[in-house]
């Protein structure tokens, strides 16, 4: 009996799986390699500091050498990877070319049962050759066996062991060895904030906005009334497509909805687990009235009262919802990397980018610059033979070199940027329309487009606003002069007249609406099985409750269905659930409050 | 006489030969995933091997009704679960009533034609069912746009996200899906009626009605309580994929049927150990459920199936 049910429920995730990952085949790697939509100068000083690490490593011993003449397909189990498959096109090219190199990604979010990709996997005993995954996860997966041990390994490698400090670090939290090396680290200290642009606040179109007269936004009643007035003007975008106010994806939701945890920031509380961490360091339950998630909740409830939700909304998932973004078919994008399929020098002339735009009750909440990662870490399999662990670290420490940065965080010289006379880079024209178009690469360069072959891994070891030693700038374009100077448009000029501010960091930080609180990587406590239990249960009501909310018909509806969670959840033991989260997050609060 | 013996015995060793790879099959995938049972009993958790799992005893089954909402939620997956097979039981009838009528069809290109029609669902995956309906009636679908286009409609209809009517349309997609197919085992039973009791009634002046009434369906009766006992004996089992596909926030509540459950809890939260205590009791069920029909079957009608 058990057995055959297995046998349905594996077939059935098999075909779901298959079907998903051919519809997404369109290859839509859709998070662009950059945390900054900027508009400001680089900032020099760490120049230095960087000059000095290079020194440092080159001390360090070289890579053992490692034969080529194979070709090896390495499985990489990847949280982040928004496309399954092989990596192929231009990308792929140059790890075939350089290493001999195919990457096959297996990518739980892709699969449509992530969760269940992993238990079988890990049940099976081998997750992948090279592993992405949350802190929490790997912490797990190391304690049962599935990760090799790299300490005699890792000092070999000079661009990983210049982040030795980070990598050290973490790795204290899981115990004896080097398991898993960090992610989007950087070398500028742990509380710095380079960025020009917040995570997540309010960004809207520059041009319908200033048809409305650029009205000031106070409140979140503001933003939705201008929303509603954007979408009567123009209900559909140029193309005659249907537009809304704003547009949402069900397929990243964990305990909660994404899209609202994202917007929870909005108001300084961040979602974590089953509660809500402030930026004041406080602590609550995800389920608090007067916490953000309610709040924002409630935004979406009232916008699709005001018939700004895309109606497609409970049943899209990411990518068509990011094709919309793309088609401007949606005219409020939150985090700031969606700018990226928004925004462009050229649209920008024309007024056009969507911008930030701070409501004056917000209180942004905001972690400094992932100097010691990110929370996702890679590691290697435990069952990769010695020859093939030599081949996949130098592998990663290529992702960390700056030939490899650029590629990963630019792209290749020639298609992408150009190099100027004072050795300094410059973005071509299909260099700053590569998200935005479709930019077709040659065939000798691997073909098909640009985004299809980008590195579809979507993850990087290290951040791209680390400082390139071969420039003296930044990895990510966007802080290059060459960029600013280009994208000092029309858009821009307006948005600073009107804020008095040369960026929306500057203007927060200015107004007192956003201070960075410091951001912590460190391994922290595992579900037992009977939180792990509560927990799934809990984010099917919590998670099922929320999409209804949104769509519920009045108020009262709304309020009916958040109280019946609120005494559902309770029955499945959502107290002990926020008991073991508070407690599991305090060591990151309180390093937060010694790092501040 | 030893002879004879040998003989004898030699005889049923083969016979017993013939069904042996039978009883194989049967040991091996019906009898020796038992095994599994014992996860129930114990704290497993993936990633970490099951040998290392602790002995809880009957923790998991305590915790799935340790509380009012716990138990209200297993009820209503219970009143999903009766409600859908019960549908589907008490219009068992229908693919029997559809042989007959197809039977009557005289012009036999177009019999052929509306039996491969009808038949050719079941072959179709729920999955690639889902994605006809999803582009059927999603928001930008041919169903809205052709009711937008004719003014009937202002705002698109979220066929898809309604929470009302879950039964009866997911007995709908079923039943469309299945229908043909089921009727393949009356069409077959139809023909192996003996056609002199047709002449006779045809001489006796029995209109096709009568024919139907008196001949055709009292031949069919003992295939369709063969068939209706094995639905019985299924009842809890009404399969999980066309409620995975279709199941989304707004429906689940009416969609979630024991098994669409069982797999929610183990593969959306890796609590093994729970839904296999729940498949447990379901077995059990399924066992009572058949040893009832069984009795009752063999009450009424004289005859038993077990």
């Amino acid at each position: 009996m058990k057995k055959r049910v297995i046998a349905t429920i594996l077939a059935t995730v098999l075909t779901a799986s298959m079907v998903l990952s051919g519809c997404g085949n369109g290859g839509k790697q859709e998070t662009p390699a950059t945390n900054d939509g900027g508009n400001q100068e680089a900032p020099a000083a760490p120049e230095a500091d960087d000059g000095a690490e290079e020194e440092a490593s080159g001390e360090a011993p070289a890579a053992p050498a490692v034969s080529h003449d194979q070709e090896l397909t390495l499985e990489v189990y990847d949280v982040a990877a928004n496309y399954q498959g092989l990596q192929t096109g231009w990308y792929g090219k140059i790890l075939k070319d350089k290493f001999n190199l195919v990457l096959n990604i297996i990518a739980p979010q892709v699969s449509g049962d992530g969760e269940a990709l992993y238990q079988t996997r890990t049940a099976a005993g081998n997750l992948g050759d090279i592993i992405l995954l949350d802190n929490a996860d790997m912490l797990e997966c190391v304690d049962v066996g599935l990760v090799a041990d790299i300490s005699a390994d890792i000092k070999n490698y000079p661009n990983l062991m210049k982040y030795w400090e980070q990598i050290e670090k973490f790795n204290a939290g899981i115990g004896d060895g080097i398991w898993a090396i960090p992610t989007e680290m950087n070398s500028n200290g742990p509380t710095e904030y380079m960025s020009e642009t917040v995570s997540s606040m309010p960004r809207i179109p520059w041009d319908f906005y200033s048809e409305l007269g650029k009205p000031d936004l106070n409140n979140l009643d503001d933003l939705l009334n201008a929303l509603a007035e954007m979408q009567k003007a123009h209900p559909t975008n140029e193309a005659g497509d249907k537009a809304y106010g704003m547009t949402l994806w069900k397929d990243w939701d964990s305990t909660s909805i994404e899209n609202v945890n994202q917007l929870t920031k909005w108001y300084g509380q961040e979602v974590n687990g089953s509660v809500l961490i402030g930026e004041d360091h406080s602590i609550v339950p995800l389920t608090d009235k007067n916490g953000a998630y309610y709040k924002m909740l409630k935004f979406f409830f009232k916008a699709n009262q005001l018939g700004i939700v895309d109606p497609d909304s409970a049943t899209q998932d990411w990518n068509s919802a990011c094709d919309k973004m793309k088609q401007k078919r949606t005219y409020l994008v939150w985090n700031n990397w969606m700018q990226g399929f928004t925004n462009s020098p050229e649209i920008g002339e024309k007024g056009a980018n969507y911008m930030g735009m701070p409501l004056k009750d917000m209180k942004v909440f905001q972690t400094s610059d992932y100097y010691y990662g990110s929370g996702r870490v890679f590691g290697v399999g435990a069952q990769v033979s010695e020859e093939n662990k030599a081949r996949i670290l130098e592998f990663l420490d290529w992702l960390a070199s700056p030939e490899g940065l650029t590629i990963q965080h630019a792209g290749t010289e020639g298609l992408i940027y150009t190099v100027n006379d004072d050795g300094k880079y410059t973005l071509t024209e299909d260099g700053y329309n590569r998200f935005t178009s479709e930019i077709m690469i040659p065939e000798d360069q691997g073909g098909g487009n640009w985004t299809d072959g980008n590195n579809q891994v979507n993850q990087w070891i290290v951040a791209s606003i680390e400082m390139n030693p071969v420039t003296g700038e930044t990895f990510v374009p966007d802080l290059w002069a060459s960029y600013l100077e280009k994208n000092n448009t029309k858009t821009t000029k307006e948005w600073r007249e009107k804020y008095g501010a040369q960026n929306e960091v500057e203007y927060l930080k200015n107004s007192g609406m956003m201070s960075p609180v410091p951001s912590i990587n460190m391994s922290l406590a595992i579900d037992t099985t009977d939180i792990g239990l509560i927990r799934s249960q809990c984010k099917t009501i919590v998670c099922d409750t929320s999409w209804k909310a949104i769509f519920a018909a009045d108020e009262a509806a709304f309020d009916a269905l958040w109280d019946d969670m609120v005494s559902q959840l309770e029955g499945f033991g959502w107290n002990d659930l926020v008991a073991f989260d508070t407690e599991k997050y305090q060591p990151v609060i309180d390093a937060r409050k010694a790092a501040q | 006489m030893l002879g004879k013996m040998n003989k004898k015995k030699w005889y049923s060793i083969k016979l017993f030969l013939y069904v042996l790879p039978f009883i194989v099959l049967v040991l091996l995938f019906s009898y020796y995933p038992l095994y599994g049972w014992l996860y129930a009993f114990y704290d497993y958790r993936p990633p970490r091997p099951f040998s290392d799992a602790e002995f809880v005893g009957i923790k998991w089954f305590k915790s799935l009704v340790e509380n009012p909402v716990k138990v209200a939620q297993l009820w209503q997956v219970l009143k999903n679960t009766f409600v859908m097979s019960g549908i589907t039981l008490g219009t068992s009838w229908l693919p029997m009533i559809f042989a007959v009528f197809l039977n009557e069809i005289r012009c036999v290109p177009f019999r052929k034609f509306v039996q491969t029609v009808t038949t050719l669902p079941n072959f179709i995956s729920w999955v690639l069912v889902y994605s006809v309906a999803f582009s059927l009636f999603n928001s930008t679908g041919m169903m809205n746009t052709l009711l937008l286009n004719l003014g009937l409609i202002k705002e698109p209809v979220l066929f898809l996200q309604s929470s009302d009517h879950v039964w009866l349309t997911q007995w709908l997609w079923l039943t469309w899906k299945n229908l043909g197919w089921a009727a393949i085992m009356y069409i077959a039973a139809i023909s192996s009626i003996d056609d002199e009791l047709f002449q006779a009634a045809r001489v006796d002046g029995a209109t096709r009605m009568q024919q139907i009434r008196y001949i055709t369906i009292p031949s069919l009766l003992p295939t369709f309580f063969v068939l209706l006992m094995m639905n019985i004996g299924n009842f809890l089992s009404n399969g999980m994929e066309q409620y995975y596909v279709f199941q989304n926030a707004f429906n689940k509540d009416y969609i979630q049927v024991l098994d669409l459950y069982v797999y929610n809890l183990a593969m959306g939260s890796g609590s093994y150990s729970v839904s296999v205590a729940l498949s447990m009791l379901k077995s059990i069920v399924s066992v009572l459920l058949l040893v009832g029909a069984n009795t009752i079957s063999k009450l009424t009608r004289g005859e038993s199936f077990l």
